[in-house]
């Protein structure tokens, strides 16, 4: 898992047109590596599914003045259910919607989506997650200073970033399970310096236990047995 | 015994009036059965035919469609017949007809008001066969009409065949018709050219400003393809469009490009899939 997220950092996405006389550039961006750098949550926090992402970048000019097409047909009726076009703000630091993608059945009767990119940035289609109640929960081991969660998860490409609230707490997550190869990534101050621990979500799930414990808590192997989160599995 | 006589009078009298010769313009010129002066008009309606028999009995001409009526400088685009009319003239007869006519030269002005056309011939025969086969297909789009006159009179594409006023299929047929009789096979896109400055819709502005078509190809996984013009020294000079996660299998893909700061010449159109390799390429000529 590690290995494959540090050779598409490396690699990046596709670039497709390099010509420097062209007006712009677009590259299209890998799933793993977006969701990981810029998360999957809407503007009010609320996870998202990552669909496909591309970066648009302009040649000597704001915008374009005519825009590019970009289309995603989907390949079933119920792939996706509602796919919404956001676009990456930097200064927010967040994503934030666009226009509502153009809907409309292709040639070939499958669903069709499309936007128009005038100007530069990163862009992307995204799946709303049903809401669901707040099933997962992240625990801190005691004396651990943990200063955030993070889960990094491919199909759905999902990535959230948990921070503790004002009473120390974290907030409970909106999703309904962890994949086992889902990566959380553990930011805590030892000294006075943040440092941070790599581990997949199978790693913490205590296999000694019955399964119904096991949907009840996780536990933090590589360390104590504390608790680390809990997670309703099955549903 | 009166009355009889007085109905063989009259049925010989309107017997006469009702037959008539029946010619050809062609014909009628050659036997000098008429004379003929064509005159340019500004307005919805441009060419009046002022006709007149020569005989002293009735004729009947029929004014051909695909007949050209020129001006003697050469300035100016000739009237082009576009659909028939048969005027019947009584002996030493002279009539004023308006013509259904559009122009037949994209590289010069379209006539101006009172302006004289003295010569006439037969356009190509092809031209001659695909307005007869318009008319026969009742097609009123006078934009298609004029567009086809100028595919056979100045070599425009077939690709600028097209027409807003006209649905697709009736479209579709008439290439078709002219793909047959030309032997050629019909464009994958249409280009539709900027309105002349003049703002008369039977002059040529010469400045194509849209493409519109359908490609269609097999993309052989699912992945991102983009759709890129590309020069004929292979540079690419626009994405015209990018289709995230194009689902594996056949794909007709709608495209309409914008030739805004795209310089006339021949390019090709391009399906890119992420490797930077094409998936098929269609030629396409912008000028």
């Amino acid at each position: 898992m590690k290995i494959s997220l540090f050779v598409m950092l490396i690699f990046g996405g596709n670039v497709f047109c390099q010509d420097p006389q062209l007006p712009f550039t677009f590259t299209e961006l890998d799933l793993l590596e977006t969701a990981s750098t810029y998360t999957t949550c809407d503007d009010n926090g609320k996870p998202m599914e990552l669909i496909s992402a591309l970066r648009i970048d302009i040649n000597g000019r704001t915008c374009l003045d005519n825009g590019l097409p970009v289309f995603l047909q989907l390949e079933k009726v119920k792939e996706f259910k509602k796919p919404t076009w956001y676009r990456w703000e930097p200064s927010a630091k967040n994503w934030k919607k666009q226009e509502v993608p153009q809907g409309y059945n292709s040639m070939e009767g499958k669903p069709e989506f499309n936007v128009i990119i005038k100007c530069p940035g990163i862009y992307a289609f995204f799946e709303p997650i049903p809401v669901v109640q707040y099933k997962i929960e992240f625990k801190s081991p005691k004396k651990m200073n943990v200063v955030k969660y993070k889960i990094t998860q491919e199909a759905p490409f999902i990535c959230l970033e948990i921070k503790p609230k004002k009473d120390g707490e974290f907030p409970k997550i909106p999703l309904r399970t962890l994949k086992f190869d889902a990566l959380i990534t553990i930011t805590y101050l030892e000294k006075g310096k943040e440092k941070s621990i790599d581990m997949l979500a199978g790693a913490l799930y205590d296999f000694t236990q019955s399964a119904e414990d096991i949907i009840k808590t996780l536990q933090y192997k590589p360390g104590k047995t504390q608790t680390l989160f809990t997670s309703n599995i099955n549903q | 015994m009166k009355i009889p006589m007085l109905i063989i009078v009259m049925h010989l009298l309107i017997g006469q009036v009702l037959t008539a010769e029946n010619l050809t313009f062609e014909e009628a010129l050659k036997s000098k059965a008429i004379r003929f002066d064509v005159k340019s008009e500004t307005g919805l309606r441009r060419m009046l035919l002022k006709i007149k028999n020569n005989k002293k009995t009735n004729i009947q001409v029929d004014v051909e469609s695909g007949r050209f009526f020129s001006e003697a400088t050469g300035l100016y685009q000739p009237f082009v017949v576009a659909k028939p009319v048969a005027i019947r003239l009584a002996a030493g007869e002279e009539k004023e007809v308006w013509m259904e006519a559009f122009c037949g030269n994209s590289s010069a002005s379209s006539p101006k008001k009172d302006l004289k056309f003295k010569g006439t011939k037969m356009g190509p025969q092809l031209l001659c066969e695909v307005l007869q086969e318009m008319n026969k297909e009742k097609i009123v789009s006078k934009s298609l009409y004029q567009k086809v006159i100028w595919h056979f009179t100045n070599n425009h594409q077939l690709a600028s065949l097209y027409a807003h006023d006209l649905d697709s299929n009736t479209l579709k047929k008439t290439i078709q018709f002219i793909c047959a009789k030309e032997k050629s096979n019909p464009s994958w896109y249409a280009i539709e050219y900027a309105d002349a400055v003049s703002g008369d819709e039977l002059e040529f502005s010469g400045i194509p400003i849209q493409i519109k078509g359908t490609l269609s190809f097999y993309n052989p996984e699912r992945e991102t393809v983009s759709i890129e013009l590309v020069r004929e020294n292979g540079e690419t000079v626009r994405v015209i469009q990018v289709h995230l996660k194009q689902p594996q299998g056949f794909a007709n893909l709608p495209i309409d490009l914008s030739l805004n700061k795209i310089p006339k010449g021949k390019y090709q159109v391009r399906v890119v899939n992420t490797e930077g390799k094409s998936l098929k390429e269609w030629p396409l000529y912008a000028s």
